[in-house]
């Protein structure tokens, strides 16, 4: 290790003797420099204390000592006392080799960047970002155009026929027949809804989402949605995981450590399990509702109202606060194409390791629930609670289906509503169900990672019957209303 | 503490705290006006400005020369040198250290609504309102 | 590249127990990437190695560690990218993942990555990486940016100052990149000269 460097700047003359004091008592060896460790200590950090209170035995109640009465002395918290003292040392350095222009140039791009953080014109603009990065290019371009390409002219008009075709002429064993294709295969299910429906909409999902995260907005719709989270118990810092969510839940709850307490940890998982549907929901639900605008409101209302009634009752109930509010807000700029093409790609990338062997796995556990017979005993389980909510019979394998993967029950939904074996309000109520019901597997699993088993567990326990409740009432209240859709 | 010059009979008095001084409208909790306790005039700290929300957009021209106050006070396109943070919470206190908010530097309110915006030399900074609350400024002339 | 970060929350550990391989992997020297999000590290750590990590624009979206490898002037490098760092007090989870890195892993030489237009605010992690004693190189990215803006930086003068390196780079345009390799095989070359003498 290189000798020290000379002090720049030393420390008021009461740090400095706590410091030397500190020193002269640290008699174990250490992987850092012993006044960096002094520092650490004086500054309340968890892991030097951790370090120190391993190998000093005795002497670290001397050292806690000299921190406490430093700390009397100065009367404010040391990590202040330090870090401003670096602050200042900096800034002094820094004066005599940076110079600064005397007047800064208004470009467009600060006009258009000041534009964003107002609620006018932030909220229009927002709108424009909304209607044509999730709704023309994830909905209609994604979910509509491109699915219906390779749904239609990939798999079942090429790919399918030839797989079944192969598997029964080359295979004589039934079982493995079911395993691999025909209706619920790996090859032609499994495969399929991955390949075919989820990876366009995810993919141009998260390809908008690159260039948006690129061009610097996200932290200005940050600062724009901070008081609307602030009611449900976050601050504006959860916009990234909350709008990744509608990405991939799974892969949001992952990001949601970069939320500060867990108090908004816990309830930015929560709201993810409960109220953001995933692309592949969001898609086929944009889908089914197009033709049914009152619908489509309806739902995207009901789910809204729901995420901030729970939001701001989970606030409630959890113990500890939300930090405040502060960021960084860089300038807006133009994305740079290929930092946007490979980050997506990186996306996708983590999106098929992680997730496709979650659908493979569903896939295995549907033909193997199948074979044993205890699927159809558990969709005769749901269906009461499929016909409760007003919707036929069809729908309980949708149900258990989008427990193993979201999107699974999503695309389910997606074939029953394309055959037509639904009704208006029938649809309203099934995609406000399905959009509440309990987190895929993939996501359930990253919760238990994330936030351990009693936190996990108890969010899918709140959210079964809960998702069942929402969906009965308003299967009611549509009967009383007399409303068709 | 907070001194405040009434603007009606001239009697420079400190109030006890930040938030009772910014309590005393009748109006609005969020006014930063206080009352003198010599005539009772509810004292502008800070004048109106142009435009709509007398107690949203307070003008720091009354506040030059004055004591410290919290930045929320500042008017947009207002300036202000932070003197001290007022908060023991560790954590926001070294936030706001690591955006450059700290003792002697100079800031410009660029936006108070729905949060605020703070140009802080080149750089832009959100706070929410608490956050901008602990921060507390003396006035400088806009040039 | 993963989301699913790599496990490192030595709170309740005793850090000076995961140096594993203290002196790089297989003795190979480790390069430490540092600095606060958005600077740019991640664009200086695919200039080095070649491989490409997301380049953040946000806060929190690089959680994971990026390992790679970069050969300087005949080394081979460890070289790591870590997430965003204000200050070596962390508050999220990901400070603490870096400065776990910093610290306890004991890196052979640290990379700090600064923003030319915040170097005022960014010097303060600067100063306390110098009191830590660990051998440092200052990178000051994204001039480009700072020249349009009108500002000036003296350089020179800084380096003089902080007695430690200062390399001025615009790692996404692959400026400085090679002044940059250059001042890491001469500040090697010199470690290695001192460790013969000392041996």
């Amino acid at each position: 290790m290189a000798a020290a460097p000379p002090l720049l700047f030393p420390y008021p003359p009461v740090l400095e003797e706590a410091v030397a004091a500190i020193v002269s008592l640290l008699a174990a060896e250490y992987p850092l420099a012993p006044r960096a460790l002094a520092l650490l200590l004086l500054a309340d950090d968890a892991e030097a204390w951790y370090l120190v209170a391993a190998r000093e035995g005795e002497r670290v109640e001397q050292v806690r000592r000299i921190v406490q009465e430093t700390q009397d002395r100065l009367g404010e918290p040391l990590n202040y006392t330090l870090l401003r003292h670096y602050h200042e040392a900096a800034a002094t350095l820094a004066a005599d080799v940076v110079s600064l222009p005397a007047r800064q140039r208004q470009g467009w791009g600060n006009r258009l960047g000041a534009w964003t953080m107002r609620p006018w014109p932030g909220l229009p603009i927002l709108g424009l970002v909304l209607y044509f990065g999730l709704y023309q290019a994830v909905g209609v371009f994604g979910a509509g155009t491109v699915v219906d390409f390779l749904e239609s002219r990939v798999f079942e008009a090429w790919l399918n026929p030839w797989i079944n075709s192969l598997v029964c002429s080359s295979i004589p064993w039934p079982w493995l027949q079911e395993l691999l294709a025909l209706d619920y295969g790996l090859v032609t299910l499994g495969l399929r809804y991955a390949v075919a429906i989820i990876l366009p909409i995810v993919g141009i999902f998260f390809l908008v989402f690159s260039l948006i995260e690129d061009s610097g907005y996200l932290p200005r719709l940050a600062l724009l949605a901070d008081r609307f989270f602030k009611a449900i118990g976050l601050n504006g810092r959860a916009v990234i995981p909350l709008v990744l969510g509608f990405g991939c839940d799974t892969m949001a709850t992952v990001v949601s450590r970069t939320l500060e307490t867990r108090q908004e940890r816990v309830i930015a998982t929560l709201l993810l399990a409960l109220a953001i549907p995933c692309s592949a929901q969001l898609g086929v639900i944009l889908a089914i509702l197009s033709g049914r605008p009152l619908a489509l409101l309806l739902w995207a209302g009901i789910v809204l109202f729901i995420l901030l009634l729970v939001g701001y009752l989970a606030a409630r109930v959890l113990p500890g606060s939300g930090r405040g509010f502060y960021m960084d807000i860089p300038p807006l700029r133009w994305p740079r194409l290929g930092n946007v093409l490979a980050k997506t790609l990186a996306r996708i990338q983590w999106y098929l390791l992680e997730v496709l062997p979650f659908f493979l796995l569903a896939s295995t556990l549907i033909w193997a629930g199948r074979l044993t017979g205890l699927f159809p005993l558990a969709v005769r389980a749901l269906t009461p609670l499929t016909t409760a909510i007003g919707l036929p019979p069809a729908m309980a394998p949708v149900f258990l289906y989008g427990f193993f993967r979201r999107d699974y029950g999503a695309a389910g939904l997606y074939d029953l509503a394309a055959g037509g074996a639904l009704t208006g309000t029938q649809m309203l109520v099934a995609a406000t169900t399905l959009t509440l019901f309990v987190p895929c597997i993939a996501q359930f699993s990253v919760m238990l990672k994330e936030r351990g088993w009693r936190t996990a567990l108890g969010i899918v326990l709140f959210i079964f019957p809960f998702a069942f409740a929402c969906g009965f009432l308003l299967h009611r209240l549509l009967l009383v209303a007399g409303l068709t859709l | 503490m907070v001194r405040i010059k009434c603007s009606l009979c001239g009697y420079v008095f400190e109030t006890a705290g930040a938030a009772p001084a910014f309590g005393g409208c009748p109006l609005s909790k969020k006014c930063a006006r206080a009352r003198c306790p010599n005539c009772g005039y509810a004292a502008a700290l800070l004048r109106r400005r142009r435009g709509w929300g007398w107690h949203r957009r307070p003008c720091a021209g009354d506040a030059a020369g004055l004591g410290p106050f919290p930045l929320t006070a500042l008017p947009k396109g207002g300036r202000g040198r932070v003197v001290r943070l007022d908060t023991s919470d560790r954590l926001r206190l070294q936030k706001l250290l690591s955006l450059g908010v700290l003792p002697g530097v100079q800031v410009e309110v660029a936006q108070r609504f729905p949060c605020f915006v703070l140009n802080v030399g080149l750089a832009q900074v959100a706070l929410d309102a608490t956050t901008a609350a602990a921060v507390y400024v003396t006035a400088e002339d806009a040039d | 590249m993963s989301f699913s970060g790599r496990s490192v929350s030595p709170v309740n550990r005793d850090p000076g127990g995961m140096v594993a391989h203290p002196g790089g992997r297989a003795g190979m020297p480790r390069l430490v990437l540092v600095g606060t999000p958005n600077v740019g590290k991640s664009a200086l750590f695919n200039a080095l190695t070649g491989i490409y990590v997301t380049v953040s624009n946000y806060p929190g979206t690089t959680v994971e560690v990026a390992r790679g490898r970069a050969v300087i002037d005949g080394t081979t490098w460890e070289v790591i990218d870590t997430p965003g760092l204000y200050s070596l007090l962390p508050i999220t989870e990901e400070e603490r993942v870096a400065r776990t890195v910093l610290l306890w892993d004991r890196p052979d030489l640290i990379l700090h990555v600064v923003e030319a237009r915040h170097l005022t605010r960014l010097l303060s992690l600067t100063l306390q990486l110098l009191e830590t004693g660990l051998p440092l190189i200052l990178v000051v990215n994204v001039l480009d940016e700072a020249e349009r803006l009108g500002i000036r930086l003296d350089l020179s003068l800084l380096q003089q100052r902080l007695g430690v390196p200062v390399v001025g780079t615009v790692a996404a345009g692959g400026r400085g990149v090679d002044e940059l390799k250059a001042r890491i095989a001469s500040w090697y070359r010199s470690a290695k000269g001192e460790e013969r003498k000392v041996g």
